[in-house]
């Protein structure tokens, strides 16, 4: 039978008909069940806490990436000789010398991304808080979000892969800043914070605005 | 039933609101205290941005250069932009905020490039590291952020503490800025400029010595420059003398305090001090003046002074003195022989001479001149300093007080002696000549015999020449007599001691050298004999009696007063009793005469002296004989009997002409002379000893000579003659009657012209003694 896109808006949730899932095997359980039949992973309605740890590392990852920022990631000295770069010097340094599109591609990766995450966490969290309509627009934003995550590792793993293989005493070695910890520890929080919230919330605050 | 009972209620979860917190806030929280105290951080630590102005920003990177004190990066540039006047460049540096109270109008900042030069690579850090810009603080100043930079760096003494003295010097020579100050080769500073003296006289060396060695530089201080290769000596004392690879080619200062000289303080800042050309001349030591004879041509300089071959001094320079009498060299000598300086030391100038006695002072042709200097223990001892010395222009005797023996040898000749020669014993050399002068009768020739050997000599000794080769020749042969090939060549002296046990001799005791060894060990003794005529005589001629020679000639000389000569000799040591009183000498020569040659002998062997010692040995001795030139004529033969015979005519009668006894020769003419008065003439005879029986009183004497050719109307001519010997030398004929008495020594008789018949018939039975 042919559903009409506006008779898709109008669904139920798994909550409503009293149905879980359980988030390890995908099985759908009963309402009573606390763990699942087929994989013993516990089974929630919803995430608990789920907003308030997503509120909480976000903040976290925000708060860190001050430092990360203004700490030198790493320092590449050549006979012993060199300057710790900060994300943004290293950028400014690719740039003048004609690298523009590593810089990009360091300052995508780097700057833009932990940036856009941070926003679409926070994003999504207020839209839980105050449901809007545009729940499409919200799943893709939280489905990037997710899937951005892992890229954002890619400066730790250009400098743990650096600070690994350049060692070379006083001819040139790498050395990692504090300011990559900071970088580390907020692409981690934000992929924490990502894990932490519960999409389903989403479907929650659209059913509330629905009525 | 209950009405109150109601429905039950759906059971309602019971949902409590769980703490206010959940523990994941801790996390923001913990982010926020790590921003925090970044943040904190990052403003406490933040640098003092101050402007310095370069003249020019070549090498000054934006936030690459470092501002650098001791090493340690203070800081960094900022900014760089030009002046407002394009003349300049503003470099904005971010300085560590613990530089803050350092940061004051009398802090400096320098740019440090690499510099490379002759004088040397600085700032080779910055080839790795960059260019930096060195920073001077100053906590005195008034404090300040904004600073003009020094156009280059300062002097290393102004950029660290440490001594900094002025060295004068004469010549900059290869000195430079950066030139190394070394202290026993080891770099203690360095020379930080260098400028000409106020007068334009000198150059003054601004050199620093850093903190930790500025007690090394004490008043007494001597500066001298080490910089490039310094070549002394000589060919044979070749000496290369540098500091370091460095100091050849950027120069250098060396330094030096004398020990021997007592502690001065350590010197102040800015001391000044004079900066020698050499090591040489400042190892100043004592400076000492000799003055030498105006013929002593010193060597302009580096002549060196020696004391047994070491090196203790050096002329620094000479001059005439005032009057033009002499050359006096001012000598420096070295700190370590300033015990030599003392009264007694001898000076002499030593040049190569070359002679029979081989080279001398060879070394002094490749060498150049130098100057030995003696002093002797006992003077050394006594340590009478002393500073002005009289030089000698040649090496004079050994001291008076140098250990050993020294001894006075009077010659008449050098021959062959010089200075050096060997004093030998037994052909070891155990001294050597030390001088020689001329003396009113021949030469004085001091010694000295070396102090291990000094027992050998006593009153006993006897001193020979053994200089060259001694040929003794003659018709019986002969010998080469020579002492080493060392005193052959330079002549020498030997000697030795008969009797050990003899006295000790002081120094200062005087010998007589003798020509050779025999005449040294003749013990004879010694005899003067006059001569009228020294012809034919020389020093050695022989005195014989009876054949046997007893004696010689030693001396020949000419008495002035008395217009003869006076000769010495030696008689053999047994043969001392032949001069006695009454004694008589006669010289005898060759004779070449028609009838009578006499003594060919000497012809070959040289004229000799024939002595009759004087009868009887009681007499008293007697050292002075008047020798007669010729065979005297009232002296018998060496025996026989002696008779005079009297003539009124001498006739052909020679000396030597024989005595005939019946046409046999029995004797000899010794001698005739006028008789006193003058009436008649004394003839002397000499009748063999074995014959002497065949004369008696009643003997007749005539004379033998010629032909007697007697003419007779009847008897025709009658011709007689002795024999043909008597017929062409003369002779003496005589015939005794009978046997008689022997006549005493000296009887007279009467010589008749021609014999009477009844003589020659005359046969007595006279038995000739055996
Ligand atoms: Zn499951």
């Amino acid at each position: 039978m042919k559903t009409d896109p506006a008779e898709v808006r109008h669904w139920t949730t798994g909550a409503g008909v009293g149905l879980k899932l359980c988030l390890s095997c995908h099985k759908v359980c009963a309402e009573q069940t606390t763990h699942c039949p087929r994989c013993d992973a516990r089974v929630y309605q919803r995430r608990q806490n789920s907003i308030t740890r997503s509120w909480a590392l976000t903040l976290t990852a925000a708060l860190l990436y001050i430092p990360a920022n203004l700490l030198p990631m790493m320092t590449v000295s050549k006979f012993e000789e060199g300057q710790p770069q900060t994300i943004f010097s290293g950028v400014i340094e690719l740039m003048n010398q004609g690298m523009v599109p590593i810089a990009l591609l360091v300052f995508t990766a780097s700057v833009v991304v932990p940036v856009l995450k941070l926003l679409g966490m926070v994003w999504l969290l207020i839209c839980v808080r105050f449901p809007r309509a545009t729940m499409h627009r919200q799943q893709m934003l939280y489905r990037m979000i997710v899937w951005i995550g892992r890229w954002s590792m890619l400066d730790i793993f250009i400098i743990s892969l650096l600070v690994g293989l350049v060692q070379f005493g006083k001819l040139g070695t790498v050395t990692a800043g504090i300011g990559a910890y900071a970088f580390a520890s907020v692409v981690v929080t934000t992929m924490l914070a990502a894990m932490q919230f519960d999409p389903r919330l989403l479907w929650d605050a659209a059913e509330i605005k629905k009525p | 039933m209950n009405q109150n009972t109601s429905a039950p209620e759906p059971a309602r979860a019971n949902i409590k609101k769980r703490g206010n917190l959940s523990p994941v806030w801790l996390l923001p929280v913990v982010a926020l205290l790590i921003v925090v105290w970044l943040a904190w951080k990052s403003v406490s630590e933040a640098g003092i941005v101050i402007d310095v102005q370069f003249q020019n920003g070549r090498g000054i990177k934006q936030g690459k250069t470092e501002v650098m004190l001791n090493g340690i990066a203070v800081g960094k540039v900022t900014d760089i932009a030009m002046s407002d006047d394009l003349k300049s460049v503003n470099v904005t540096l971010e300085m560590d905020r613990r530089m803050s109270s350092s940061l004051t109008d009398k802090s400096r900042f320098w740019l440090v490039r690499p510099q490379v030069s002759v004088a040397g690579i600085s700032g080779l850090d910055t080839l790795v590291s960059g260019n930096y810009i060195a920073f001077q603080p100053d906590d005195s100043g008034v404090k300040r952020r904004k600073f003009v930079a020094l156009p280059s760096p300062p002097p290393l003494g102004e950029q660290e503490e440490g001594l900094s003295l002025t060295l004068r010097a004469k010549e900059l020579s290869s000195i430079q800025n950066g030139s190394p100050v070394y202290y026993r080769r080891l770099k203690i500073g360095e020379v930080s400029s260098y400028n000409l003296s106020v007068d334009d006289q000198y150059v003054d060396v601004e050199i620093f010595i850093k903190p930790q060695f500025a007690h090394l530089v004490r008043r007494n201080t001597r500066f001298w420059n080490a910089g490039g290769v310094e070549l002394s000596g000589s060919l044979t004392n070749l000496k290369v003398r540098t500091q370091s690879i460095v100091s050849i080619v950027q120069g250098g200062v060396s330094l030096y305090t004398p020990e021997w000289e007592q502690e001065f303080p350590e010197a102040y800042q800015g001391d000044v001090f004079p900066l020698y050309r050499d090591y040489d001349e400042a190892e100043a030591g004592i400076a000492v003046e000799i003055d030498f004879p105006l013929d002593v041509a010193l060597g302009q300089e580096k002549t060196r002074i020696l004391f047994h071959g070491k090196e203790v001094g050096l002329v620094r320079d000479t001059q005439l003195k005032d009057d033009y009498s002499g050359i006096t060299a001012n000598v420096i000598i070295r700190p370590d022989a300033v015990n030599l300086m003392v009264k007694g030391a001898r000076f002499w100038l030593v040049k190569p001479s070359i002679g029979l006695r081989g080279v001398s002072g060879l070394e002094t042709l490749l060498g150049g001149r130098y100057i030995n200097m003696d002093v002797s223990n006992k003077d050394i001892r006594a340590a009478i300093p002393k500073r002005h010395f009289e030089g000698l222009a040649s090496e004079p005797p050994a001291s008076p007080s140098a250990p050993g023996l020294h001894l006075k040898l009077r010659a008449g000749s050098l021959a062959g002696i010089s200075h050096g020669s060997p004093v030998l014993f037994r052909k070891m050399q155990v001294g050597s000549v030390q001088s020689h002068e001329l003396t009113d009768d021949g030469v004085l020739i001091r010694i000295l015999v070396n102090p291990a050997y000094q027992h050998l000599v006593n009153d006993s000794s006897r001193f020979w020449n053994v200089s060259g080769i001694t040929l003794h020749g003659g018709l019986q042969g002969f010998s080469i007599k020579a002492g080493t090939l060392n005193s052959m060549l330079a002549g020498g002296i030997a000697f030795d001691t008969p009797d050990r046990t003899s006295g000790k001799v002081k120094n200062g005791t005087d010998f007589i050298l003798y020509d050779n060894s025999e005449k040294a060990h003749q013990f004879g003794q010694r005899i003067t004999l006059i001569f009228a005529t020294a012809e034919g005589l020389r020093v050695g001629t022989k005195i014989k009696y009876k054949g046997l020679v007893v004696g010689h000639l030693t001396d020949l000389k000419l008495d002035q007063q008395e217009g003869h000569i006076v000769a010495d000799a030696l008689l053999g040591e047994n043969s001392g009793w032949v001069a006695h009183e009454g004694s008589r000498f006669w010289l005898v020569r060759p004779k070449l005469g028609l009838t009578n040659t006499a003594n060919l002998e000497t012809l070959v062997t040289g004229q000799y002296i024939e002595v009759l010692p004087g009868s009887g040995q009681e007499t008293a001795a007697e050292t002075r004989f008047t020798v007669e030139m010729a065979v005297p004529d009232d002296l018998p033969l060496s025996n026989g009997l002696r008779l005079q015979l009297v003539s009124s005519q001498l006739g052909s009668i020679r000396r030597g002409n024989p005595i005939y006894y019946r046409e046999i020769p029995v004797g000899t003419v010794t001698g005739y002379r006028l008789a006193d008065p003058a009436s008649q003439v004394l003839i002397f005879i000499n009748i063999e000893e074995r014959y002497k029986s065949l004369v008696t009183r009643k003997s007749r004497f005539w004379n033998a000579s010629g032909i007697e050719v007697k003419f007779g109307l009847f008897s025709g001519a009658q011709i007689r003659t002795e024999s043909l010997e008597a017929l062409l030398a003369g002779g003496i004929s005589f015939a005794t009657p009978e046997p008689g008495e022997p006549v005493a020594p000296g009887y007279r008789f009467t010589m008749a012209e021609e014999p009477e018949s009844q003589w020659l018939r005359w046969a007595p039975a006279i038995s000739i003694s055996q």
